[in-house]
Formats: C-alpha cells, sequence, structure tokens
C-alpha cells in the first residue's frame, strides 16, 4: 500500500466506523420488551367504576387500546391457584395446587400448599449441639414447568419481581424475586411481636403474632425479647433471640430503643425504618439476619410497641428469595431493605385490633412505596425482554376494606366515613404505575396488566363442616371440642365428609384417610348427593342461595389427580365465604354466621363471580381469555419457535 | 431390602412367637417389624411435624384464623 | 502535640485518597490495603534480622527433613521435633520487634480506614439519631436547648436521667457543614457526601486527644459547664461487592493487605 493510500484509509476509517455506528443506531428497532403488571385482585367492577370516575385516566388509556377484559380466573380462584395457572399454562392437576392449605390424605394434617422446608440429611450432635452436614432445603411444591423457560431457552431475558408461588424461585436464566408463598424469619405468613405493660392487651391468643408482656421496673426501661427463628444447631430448636433495651421518655411521649447498638428515636404515632437485627446460631460463627419495623403505638400511659413479622433480610438473606442468590441483595444495595414476606400488609395485626384502621393504613402504604421504588428502579433499567411486576396492595387492601365499599358489611355502619377512599387512592396509584409502564413504552414495547382475580363481599361465614355435621355427613362425638381446630370434635369412624381449607371438601375414605368410613364403591353417589344438598343450601336471614356450584373435582379436571387433591370445590356465592373456624377443621355452632371480621372482603367463592382483567395494548384475537392463557400468548409476542403448552394464544400476532 | 440382625435369648423368642401368634401376626419377623415401625413413628418427630409447628407456620395468613 | 498529630494524619490520608474521589469507594479502600501490606512487609524487612530468620528457616527445613527421614527412629523423631519447638519460639521472638514498630502504625491505619470506609454518610431522608452522654447529669428538662446548623432537628429529645443520656433525630438540610450547638459548644455531625475516602464522624468527645488520634471518627468538642462529655451518631454500616460477596471494610483490608505483604515478601525477598 502506497504511503498516500494509507494515510486517506486512515483518516477515513475513524468517519466511516462513525457512521456506520450511528447509521446502524438510527436504523435498529429498539429490543422486543414487554411489561407484565400483575396487580392482585384487581376487580373488573371496580376498576370500570374509577376509569369512569377518571381516577385511572392509563388504564382508561390501555382500555382503548386493547379493551378492558374479564380474565378467567382459576377454580377456586385463590391467589396461589391463580398464579400457578399463570405460570405453568394448567390447573391444578397439572401444576398441583388446589388450596392455600392441603393435607395429608391419610392423617388429614392440614399444610401450606405452596412449599416446604426439609431438615439436614445428617447431623452430627456434640452434648447440646448438632452440626449439620448437608443444608435445610426448601421445596417448591408447585409443579409445572413455567412458561418464561421458552423466552429464557432463546436468550430472552426475563426478570419477575415478587412473583407469587415461587419460593424457593425456580433455578434457570431468569432473574426472580419470590413474592406470595415466602415465610418471614419464623417461617410463618408473617407473625407479629406486640409489647405491652397493657393487662387489657395480653392474650394467649397468637393467631397472627404474639403478645409479649414487659414491665417497668421504676426505671423507665423495659427489656423486650424478641424471638426470631428457631435454633436448628441446638437441641430442641430453642428460639433464638434478641434483647432491645426500650426507654420511655413520658414527657414528650417517646421511645429510644437500643437494639444491637443501633439507637432508634420514635414519637408515639411513629414508624421506624428497618431495622437490621442478627440472630446468633453459634456466637460468632453462624447467624442469621432479619429486618423489622417498630411502630410506637402508645408510650403513656401503657407501653404499646409493635414489632412487624421478621422479614428475611435482603441483603444477607436466611433463605432463597431469588435468583440468582445475589439478585435480592443487589436490589437491597440499590435500594434500600424491603419486605420480602409474601404477605406484606399486616391484616392479622388489624384483625386483632393490634393495629387500628388508621395505621394499618400506614403501613399499608409503606409497602406500596416500598413496592413502587422497587418497580420504578426495575423499570429504569429494563432494556430487553420480559419484565414481570407483581402489586399485592389491591389484594390485601380490598380484603380489608371491602366493608366500606358495600353498604350491607355488617361493619359499614361502624368504619370510619374517612376510609371511605381508602380504595379509590390505592387503586389511583396503581394507575400511576401503569402511566409509568405506557411512558417507557416504545415501537417495540407491549404492556399487559392483569389480576388473577376479582373481589366480592364477604358479609356471610359458612361453617361447611357443622353443616356436614348436622346433616348427618360427620359425627360429632365431643360436643365440648367443637371449637378446637384439627377435627379433635369428629368420631372418623362414622363421617362420611369434611372440609379443610377455604374451598376444598374431602370424603373420609376407607382407602386413603386413616379410620376412613366411606368405601370407593360409595364415593361417586355420595359426592352427587353432596353436591346436591350443598347447591340448595340457602341462607335463613336471606333466602339466598350460599353455594353457586358444588364442583366435583374429578368432573372439573377428568385427568389423574395427585392424592391430595380435594374430591370437591365449594363455589361460593357471592357476600359468602367457607367461616374462619371451618378452614381447619372447627365445628361452631351455627351453620351460617355474620363475619365480623374487618377482612371483609374475598374472591373464594365461585370463579363466576370473581374475575380477573387483563388490559393490554395488544389487541385481543381470541374471546373469553383466561389466566392459563397469557404464558403463550406473552412468550408469542416475542415470536420464539416453540411456544409453551398449556392454554391458547390470544393475541396472535403471528396470525396463524 | 437390607438387612439387620438382632440377637434374642431363648426364652424372648418364645415370647415372641406366642404374642405374634395370638396377635394374628403371620411371622414373628410380621410381628417385629410392625412394633419397630410403630415405635419409629412415634419417636421421630421428624417424620411428621406436630400440631403446633403446622398451625406455626400457617399463621399469619390473612384467610384462615 | 497529639492534637497536631491527628491533624497531620488526617491530612496525610486526605492526600493520599484524593486521586480515588471519582472513583468507587472500594478503589480507596483496596489502594490503602496493598499499600498497607506492602508498607509492613518493608517494615518487616527492615526491622527484622534478615539472617537470622534466613538461618532459622533453614534450620527448621532441616528439622522437618530429619522427621522426614527418620520416621521409623522414634527418638530421632523426638529429637528433631523438640528442636523444630525450640526454633519455632526463637523465631516467634523474633517477630516481636517487628511487630512492636508495625503496632501503633497499624493501629493509626486501621483507625483511619474505619473512620472512612466503616460508615455510610448521613443521608437526606433518613434521619440519624444523636446520643448524647453527660458526666454531670443530664440538664434540666425544658434547659437543654439545641441549635443546629445544616440541619433538622426532628423532635422529640428523649431523655434518659437513667443513663444521663439525650437523643434525638437530625436530618441532613441543604449542603452546608453540619453542626450542633449545645450550651455554646459547637459539634460536628457529619457530611451527606462521602466522596471517596472522607472522614465520616460517628460521634464527639471532649476527653483526651490520643482517642481522636487512634479514632479518627470522633469529632473534637470542647467542653463547658452543662455541656455533654462525648457523643455518638448512628450510622448504618457499609459493605463492599468484592468476588460476589458482601464484605465489611475489614474483611477487605485484612485479605488484600495480607495478600500484597505475601506478594512484596516473594518481589523484595523478604524472609518472613
Amino acid at each position: 500500500m502506497k504511503r498516500r493510500e494509507f494515510l486517506k484509509l486512515a483518516a477515513l476509517s475513524p468517519a466511516a466506523l462513525l457512521a456506520m455506528n450511528t447509521g446502524c443506531r438510527r436504523t435498529a428497532s429498539p429490543a422486543r420488551r414487554v411489561i407484565v403488571l400483575g396487580i392482585d385482585g384487581m376487580d373488573p367492577f371496580l376498576l370500570r367504576s374509577f376509569i369512569h370516575e377518571g381516577v385511572m385516566p392509563n388504564a382508561a388509556i390501555l382500555m382503548g387500546s386493547g379493551g378492558l377484559n374479564r380474565l378467567g380466573t382459576s377454580n377456586p380462584p385463590q391467589s396461589p391457584v391463580a398464579w400457578s395457572n399463570f405460570i405453568t399454562g394448567y390447573g391444578p392437576d397439572v401444576h398441583g395446587i388446589f388450596d392455600f392449605i392441603h393435607r395429608n390424605p391419610s392423617t388429614r394434617i392440614p399444610y401450606l400448599s405452596t412449599s416446604r422446608v426439609i431438615g439436614p440429611d445428617r447431623i452430627i450432635s456434640i452434648s447440646d449441639w448438632r452440626l449439620p452436614l448437608s443444608g435445610a432445603k426448601v421445596e417448591l411444591m408447585r409443579k409445572g414447568e413455567p412458561f418464561w423457560n421458552r423466552l429464557t431457552d432463546e436468550g430472552i431475558p426475563v426478570t419477575m419481581v415478587k412473583l407469587p408461588v415461587d419460593f424457593p424461585p425456580d433455578r434457570g436464566k431468569a432473574r426472580i424475586l419470590s413474592g406470595l408463598g415466602t415465610p418471614d424469619m419464623r417461617g410463618s405468613q408473617g407473625s407479629f411481636t406486640f409489647f405491652t405493660d397493657d393487662p387489657r392487651s395480653i392474650t394467649d391468643n397468637t393467631s397472627g403474632g404474639i403478645v409479649v408482656p414487659v414491665r417497668d421496673y421504676g426505671d423507665n426501661c423495659y427489656v423486650c425479647t424478641i424471638s426470631g427463628p428457631e435454633n436448628s444447631m441446638r437441641a430442641g430448636n430453642p428460639v433464638m433471640k434478641v434483647e432491645a433495651k426500650v426507654w420511655a421518655d413520658r414527657d414528650t411521649d417517646a421511645l429510644r430503643i437500643d437494639i444491637q447498638g443501633t439507637r432508634i428515636v420514635l414519637a408515639a404515632g411513629e414508624w421506624s425504618q428497618w431495622v437490621r437485627m442478627r440472630f446468633d446460631a453459634i456466637p460468632n460463627i453462624s447467624s442469621v439476619h432479619a429486618i423489622g419495623r417498630f411502630f410506637v403505638k402508645e408510650v403513656t400511659p401503657r407501653l404499646k410497641l409493635y414489632l412487624s413479622p421478621l422479614n428475611i433480610d435482603p441483603l444477607n438473606p436466611a433463605l432463597p428469595i431469588s435468583e440468582p442468590q445475589s439478585y435480592s441483595s443487589d436490589l437491597a444495595r440499590e435500594i434500600g431493605p424491603f419486605y420480602t414476606q409474601g404477605f406484606p400488609e399486616d391484616t392479622k395485626a388489624l384483625s386483632r385490633g393490634i393495629l387500628s384502621d388508621d395505621e394499618y393504613l400506614q403501613q399499608a402504604w409503606i409497602v406500596l412505596r416500598e413496592r413502587l421504588d422497587l418497580f420504578h428502579h426495575e423499570l429504569s433499567r429494563f432494556r430487553e425482554g420480559m419484565l414481570f411486576f407483581y402489586f399485592s396492595s389491591l389484594d390485601l387492601n380490598t380484603h380489608m376494606f371491602y366493608r366500606v365499599l358495600d353498604i350491607n358489611s355488617p361493619l359499614h355502619a361502624s368504619t370510619a366515613p374517612r376510609f371511605k377512599g381508602a380504595i379509590r387512592e390505592l387503586y389511583r396509584q396503581i394507575d400511576n404505575v401503569i402511566g409509568a409502564a405506557l411512558s417507557a413504552r416504545d415501537s417495540n414495547t407491549e404492556v399487559i396488566v392483569l389480576s388473577d382475580h376479582g373481589f366480592a363481599p364477604f358479609n356471610r361465614s359458612f361453617n361447611l363442616n357443622t353443616w356436614l355435621a348436622e346433616e348427618g355427613y360427620a359425627n360429632i362425638t365431643s360436643a365440648g371440642a367443637r371449637n378446637q381446630d384439627m377435627f379433635a370434635a369428629i368420631d372418623w369412624a362414622s363421617t362420611a365428609a369434611y372440609g379443610l381449607g377455604l374451598n376444598c371438601l374431602y370424603i373420609n375414605r376407607s382407602d386413603r384417610e386413616e379410620n376412613g368410613a366411606v368405601s370407593p364403591e360409595q364415593v361417586p353417589d355420595l359426592l352427587l348427593r353432596l353436591k346436591h344438598d350443598l347447591e340448595s343450601v340457602t341462607d335463613p336471614a336471606t333466602g339466598r342461595h350460599v353455594i353457586a356450584n358444588a364442583y366435583i373435582t374429578s368432573d372439573l379436571y377428568p385427568g389423574p389427580l395427585p392424592p391430595y387433591a380435594p374430591d370437591m370445590i365449594i363455589g361460593y356465592a357471592r357476600c359468602y365465604r367457607s367461616s374462619w373456624e371451618t378452614t381447619l377443621g372447627s365445628y361452631p355452632v351455627g351453620v351460617i354466621t355474620d363475619n365480623l371480621d374487618p377482612w371483609s372482603g374475598t374472591h373464594c367463592v365461585d370463579p363466576g363471580v370473581v374475575p380477573g382483567i387483563l388490559l393490554s395494548t395488544v389487541p385481543l384475537s381470541l374471546p373469553d381469555p383466561d389466566l392459563m392463557d397469557m404464558g403463550k400468548s406473552i412468550s408469542s409476542l416475542f415470536g420464539v419457535p416453540v411456544l409453551p403448552s398449556g392454554g391458547r394464544d390470544i393475541f396472535n400476532v403471528s396470525g396463524s | 431390602m437390607a438387612k439387620l440382625k438382632l440377637k434374642f435369648d431363648s426364652a424372648t423368642i418364645e415370647r415372641i412367637r406366642k404374642v405374634s401368634e395370638v396377635g394374628g401376626y403371620s411371622s414373628p419377623e410380621e410381628f417385629l417389624m410392625h412394633v419397630i415401625e410403630r415405635e419409629l413413628d412415634s419417636l421421630d418427630s421428624g417424620q411428621r411435624e406436630s400440631e403446633d409447628e403446622i398451625r406455626k407456620k400457617m399463621q399469619g395468613l390473612g384467610y384462615i384464623e | 502535640m497529639i492534637n497536631a498529630a491527628a491533624i497531620i494524619l488526617n491530612g496525610v490520608f486526605d492526600i493520599l485518597l484524593l486521586p480515588f474521589r471519582p472513583f468507587p469507594h472500594l478503589w480507596g479502600l483496596l489502594f490503602i490495603s496493598l499499600l498497607s501490606g506492602l508498607g509492613m512487609i518493608m517494615v518487616f524487612r527492615l526491622v527484622s534480622n534478615q539472617d537470622k530468620i534466613s538461618r532459622l528457616r533453614r534450620r527448621m527445613g532441616g528439622c522437618i527433613l530429619g522427621i522426614l527421614l527418620h520416621l521409623s527412629n522414634p527418638l530421632t523423631v523426638m529429637e528433631f521435633a523438640g528442636k523444630l519447638i525450640w526454633s519455632n519460639t526463637v523465631y516467634l521472638l523474633y517477630l516481636i520487634k517487628p511487630l512492636i514498630v508495625i503496632a501503633i502504625p497499624l493501629m493509626l491505619v486501621w483507625g483511619q480506614l474505619d473512620a472512612r470506609y466503616g460508615a455510610a454518610a448521613m443521608d437526606k431522608e433518613d434521619p440519624v439519631t444523636v446520643t448524647i452522654f453527660y458526666e454531670d447529669g443530664l440538664p434540666v428538662r425544658g434547659s437543654l436547648e439545641i441549635g443546629v446548623s445544616g440541619l433538622e432537628l426532628i423532635p422529640p429529645v428523649v431523655l434518659i436521667d437513667t443513663l444521663d443520656e439525650a437523643s434525638f433525630r437530625v436530618l441532613p438540610v441543604g449542603d452546608f457543614h453540619r453542626t450542633l450547638e449545645i450550651e455554646g459548644v459547637s459539634i460536628q455531625v457529619g457530611r451527606t457526601e462521602s466522596w471517596n475516602g472522607c472522614r465520616i464522624l460517628r460521634g464527639f468527645d471532649s476527653g483526651s486527644s490520643l482517642k481522636r488520634l487512634f479514632c479518627p471518627w470522633i469529632g473534637k468538642a470542647d467542653k463547658t459547664e452543662g455541656s455533654p462529655a462525648s457523643g455518638c451518631y448512628s450510622l448504618p454500616d457499609v459493605r463492599y461487592g468484592v468476588l460476589g460477596g458482601h464484605w465489611y471494610w475489614i474483611a477487605v483490608f485484612l485479605v488484600f493487605s495480607t495478600l500484597s505483604a505475601i506478594i512484596g515478601a516473594k518481589v523484595f525477598n523478604v524472609k518472613i
């Protein structure tokens, strides 16, 4: 090459490269992106009303492009079942989740359906110490293949934030932060601690949390012992504890909380930031980390100090809450700690009167603000693929405040009018989320908003087990034990059926249950008779039918069913739900009673009563969309060669 | 099936034979298996969670009491 | 004198870390850790008797070889083992001098790193709890006046008579220097911007200057009648992302200073 040619080429090359580079940018289309907002419990009726009121302008925009569609929910329409339908594209016969609560088919002992902890295989015991040679495992009990595997197989990035029924998260190439189903540090679904020296507040009731009596011995100091997780490294698994010294300043109505070297000042009525706690299994060698929020309900005249359920610290997770494992700690470093438990809104604290309506709502807003921070953080860095983001706020708060919407609620009159706008305000916030997703949209981005179910009032409780006993399907032999759970009152040898969980009924089969009374040949006739009798039950107070449909499970799901599957799924009519007592096997007096719990909305009814919603920038090609269709439909938007097998492609963008 | 040898004195073996016959077991081995399995079930707390443990895990689930 | 030493030391570290200001905090921490490891090994070379250590190491090697060669003869093995133990003891004695020499600088570096990389700076959204300690009794309620500059004081002020302590929260406002004024004494609280290597105060003390030399996260405050003797601010710890983990500064320092000391010993042929 001659010198002049070389110089010419050298001079041209950077310019050519620059031109090529800028040229590429101008002509290349943006990467394919789909934003899926999973809004648990968004109700089609409420949504339509708020759109018409002008509260939800962004939802109205979406409604204009793809329509506001009712989305078929699962049967039963419970969140773990419905989100499993969404994830796998199949019903409970495939993913195996039929209810929040399943039972051991033989012993009838109930358990949470979504995950379980399996202890270490081998342990060395040295005196009082137990050293596990292998780690404890947490097992996700949902079966079936997640639809996004088809996307990640093609190299499409997938991020699922606060994904329900995915604890521990599915291993794979998707980035996942687990949501509904994630326990707190005590292994429960959320267990608060309430420290008080008010004798009226001290009870043995442990529903949703524990009340710890404390005392001031004259120095204005309360020693508050916080119970954490069990110590599996000590014989007998004693509970690990952390001590907090709480100093009361009654002149200013404030507290100073000293805990593990941190000092927190809080006035009455204030919530703390997240407080980190370390529970030592073996001091200086093995410890687990938790986070909690304090709320000072009262200092004078009595101490009333609430501590939220101890959440798994996302910075140092004691259990696998994300995939990859570093995802949760990265998020915590980027935006600060956040609620990791599956049900972050402390509905139990409200139901038990530990938190008032106002205080509960403050906590619910803290949860929502955190969730919004997380959403905006993920949205701001979302460049390609699918981003799924789950919001729990509408679901749990509609459960708690349906009483303000429904004039027939037994609690409607006693609820302060100022809470009437709470649900509207929450919907407005979710509309802002939809707005943010629409703002992030470009020519190659689609936005889908869906909910797993809608809502109905829960005004009347149906004691299914009591009804079974009164109708001769169950035999109560120990009347004194009627109010005890786990079927303490029952003689199994003369009991034909029992209810457990929110929508499930089981036949007491002789070939399945211990001391079962019904032979396999008797089962079909018994089911038909039960179906007829249940669908005929009417509420003496209103004359209305209590049960819209009693579904025989094998009719709904004709394929082979797992042994723990219910024999019948009860689809309650609007306003009714299984009673609080019946869900865990009690037989209280009275078949139908008023529901006087603030938990006044429900979706554990007939699926036809509570469909979900579907809003989308993509118009629908097929009618009657269902949650099970969503995985295949979302995957088709990416044009992947192999679509998930479950469901239908309701968008049918390829026109096939 | 793995094997495990047990040694009994002759008087005990005689008692096992008699009890298993009276109890309607097909063999002394079946009787021993039954007794051991029952005892293992009652002693091994890891196999079946206690009712308190189950209640604790479901605590906080708003849908139930 | 000690005050001047503290000022000089702070200044030296400020200058050392100046080039790292635009970069992530971990870089400055790594730099000081590597430098410290290298410094320690060089000091070790200067202070220790390298010839003696070299001879001792050879002797210890010989003892190990002797044990391996005479495994069948227990008496000889025991003889070599005894020699080995003695050599080890002598080695430890050789180490005393360099360790004494290194101890003070190491404590000073440790304090500087803790002050600069141990705690997060104040966040404009998260209040910081300030606790002040009195030696001569808490002031009477109502008489305690706290002035603030560049800060917002969030009431209430909690007085704990049993402990002679008062606690309150402050929130940084604007970008000014942040100070508290209690009984005419001005106390520097901290900063919101934490550029790489800046000192983040986590308390104050009106006592000895020596404490502030070794614990440079403690600010200076004068003592007047009725003013607090000392105080502390609740600032969160900081972790650093290293090799996929989240490390405290101590772990970063120990690992990387040791690493640099080992490499330094190899490169400069230092017998350790």
